[in-house]
């Protein structure tokens, strides 16, 4: 019976795969944000990410795109974004 | 009489199946977007099939007819651009701080016409709506309404008070 279960959910998690709308990625979803304030990165997704927020509820994103620049993506509490490059 | 090794393969026979029908029609499904999506030429496309770039030319003729006679609700647009997957959460947000810059830039013009000029706002406006229409290659149907609502946003967007 387990074996059936498993069966099943691996047959269901392969349609899932094979839906053509997937949602957009949290690197992917940076790297974009980094793109549309004309900054360049070199490739669609970033690595390294490491998110903080302070006490206010403003955030702060930090990400590496494949061209090796590091950015820094600053979100207000308010929703406003800001872009800034690292090195 | 059946061996007693045989007995289990007799048990999931079915699941074995359902799984092997999965992962034949994963590839294909694969193939067949790989295909629709990326035939520039389209030499290996049989006759009688449209393309994408065909299906986008028809749209954009159907879609001169009908704006003429339909209008849009702009909270109904904003609101699918809002749910729309296409769009990661923070880019949506980065847009929403230009659409902000943009409707700040239309009140300082209506306070004082000489600091911006309509040129310049329209310049704006098109190419935050440009953003906008390459960002929603994924939701064809919105990029495309959107669009069509191209002047109504404009308008609206004039409609702002100072």
């Amino acid at each position: 019976m387990k074996y059936t279960i498993l069966f099943v959910g691996m047959f269901a998690g392969m349609l899932c795969l094979a839906s053509p709308a997937q949602a957009v990625t949290q690197a992917e979803d940076i790297a974009t944000t980094i793109i549309l304030r004309g900054y360049a990165c070199g490739g669609r997704t970033v690595s390294n990410i490491s998110e903080s927020q302070d006490a206010k509820g403003n955030k702060t994103i930090r990400a590496t795109c494949p061209n090796g620049k590091r950015y820094q993506i600053h979100v207000t509490a308010d929703g406003r974004v800001t872009v800034r490059p690292l090195n | 009489m059946m061996p007693k090794g045989e007995a289990p393969n007799r048990r999931y026979g079915w699941p074995l199946a359902i799984l092997l029908v999965g992962l034949l029609t994963v590839p294909a499904t694969a193939a067949w977007s790989d295909c629709d999506s990326t035939d520039p030429s389209g030499t290996t496309r049989q006759q009688g099939q449209m393309t994408k770039t065909d299906k986008a030319v028809v749209d954009a003729g159907t879609a001169a007819v009908e704006a003429e006679s339909k209008s849009f609700s702009m909270d109904e647009l904003i609101e699918r651009l809002k749910k729309s997957d296409a769009i990661g959460f923070l880019t949506k947000l980065t847009l929403r701080s230009d659409a902000v810059d943009l409707v700040d830039m239309v009140k300082a013009y209506k306070r004082d016409a000489s600091r911006y000029s309509l040129a310049d706002l329209h310049a704006r406006f098109n190419g935050l709506l440009l953003k906008v229409l390459a960002l929603l290659n994924d939701d064809p149907k919105l990029s495309k309404d959107i669009s069509m609502a191209r002047e109504d946003i404009w308008k609206s967007l004039m409609e702002v008070k100072a």
